[in-house]
């Protein structure tokens, strides 16, 4: 089976249908786009968006009792702090994410300190920042892929999961080979939003 | 994190495991005692862009910031963070440096609830092109907040302190990261002694005491 090369999902709009619009920037999510003046109902859907994220999150690196902590940390520090996102750089995911790392570091930095205090050994290792983060960017990208229409998220698992090229998913799902990378491309637009945050 | 290419998204997702497909729920009642924390939260505003880009202008101009992190940390005291500060001694050296620093910008009129301090990377080895100027407001509940000339350094953790000019003792106010750029301030912490407000980068090494590589410092004046 050969592997899907990434130039092939970069130029998977070479030859898309002649009626499909041009790619057009990731969508904002209307949560996204209220957050920053967002109001009770929004912290609550927030919560209910991202809440198993970050708690999973913080459960790959503490137990449940901390990662609850963290969490409720988290989702306090990105509420009083919403006015400090910004949507047209990324996705609420994402930025998320990165308060959950840094919160998880300084969980574990007080404790370290703690127990230098009182002369302990920590019971824990701490994650590194890199781990971290390799960590959070695969849980951002299943959940971006998940987000998708149920027929871009079929073909772009094919393409990034099961490394089928585009005429292998366009002959294993009957789907038309231009409708396939019109899909990847489309896909492609969407995970950008839901995957990044460019910090300013 | 910095904005990632879509090639390193793809090399990602060959990687992908079970356990990143899993996804827990937090325990029932989390969502209210975060709703009750931010109960009475004021009402917030949308940031301006000019926030991190124009930091406002200081009244007057302050005494040079020297601390020396190497004298300090060859005590090897550890400084604890937020409420678990420590004492560190260091004897003379703390005395000469208050000097430098001088402690008179900080005026002792308790009525004076807000502090100014223009932190800049001058004198410092760590690279940082930029500044930050820190407010400290508020009267029972302190905060000191950051706003930034320049994008700070990506990749390591940066960590806020408030330090006594003589090197005495200090206390981490938290890391920062984009959501955070506002931290409160500890009750038992006295900002006319705490006067020192220092970013440092802070390795993830398991060592909870100051790196010493400082990205940007500066002294808090009342106004």
């Amino acid at each position: 089976m050969a592997l899907v090369t990434t130039s092939e999902i970069h130029n998977s709009d070479a030859d898309a249908p002649a009626d499909q619009p041009a790619a057009t920037r990731a969508e904002v999510t209307p949560l996204e786009a209220s957050f920053t003046v967002g109001n009770d109902a929004d912290l609550r859907a927030l919560y209910d968006e991202y809440g198993s994220f970050v708690y999973s999150l913080c459960r790959r690196a503490v137990d449940d009792a901390a990662a609850a902590d963290i969490t409720q940390e988290v989702f306090i520090a990105a509420w009083r702090n919403r006015a400090r996102y910004d949507a047209g750089r990324g996705g609420l995911g994402p930025w998320l994410a990165g308060i959950t790392r840094n919160k998880i570091i300084d969980h574990f930095r007080s404790n370290a300190r703690e127990d230098r205090r009182v002369e302990r050994v920590k019971s824990a290792p701490q994650p590194s920042q890199s781990d971290l983060e390799e960590v959070s960017l695969r849980m951002l990208l299943v959940d971006a892929i998940d987000e998708l229409p149920e027929r871009a998220r079929t073909v772009i698992s094919l393409a990034f999961f099961d490394e089928l090229t585009h005429v292998e998913i366009s002959a294993r799902t009957g789907i038309p080979l231009g409708t396939v990378k019109s899909d990847i491309r489309r896909g492609l637009d969407r995970l950008r939003h839901g995957l990044g945050y460019i910090h300013g | 994190m910095a904005d990632i290419d879509l090639d390193d998204w793809i090399r990602l997702s060959r990687t992908v495991t079970d356990d990143d497909r899993t996804r827990v729920e937090p325990p029932p009642g989390l969502f209210d005692s975060i709703a009750a924390a931010v109960a009475n939260d004021p009402v917030a505003e949308p940031a301006p862009e000019t926030t991190r880009l124009e930091p406002p202008p200081i009244p007057e101009p302050e005494p040079a910031t020297v601390v020396d992190f190497d004298a300090a940390r060859s005590r090897r005291a550890p400084r604890a963070r937020r409420r678990n500060r420590r004492r560190l001694a260091l004897g003379g050296v703390a005395a000469a440096l208050a000097a430098v620093i001088g402690l008179s910008i900080i005026d002792t009129d308790d009525a004076v609830t807000t502090f100014v301090a223009e932190a800049t990377n001058a004198e410092l080895t760590e690279p940082y092109d930029g500044t930050a100027t820190a407010t400290i407001s508020g009267e029972s509940d302190q905060t000191l907040d950051l706003d930034f000339s320049a994008p700070l350094p990506d990749g390591e953790p940066i960590e806020v302190w408030l330090i006594k000019p003589d090197l005495s003792d200090m206390v981490s106010l938290g890391l920062l990261d984009d959501a955070t750029s506002e931290f409160s301030v500890p009750s038992d912490i006295d900002v006319r002694e705490f006067s020192i407000v220092d970013l440092s980068i802070e390795p993830n090494d398991g060592d909870p005491t100051h790196s010493g590589r400082s990205i940007l410092r500066g002294a808090l004046r009342s106004i």
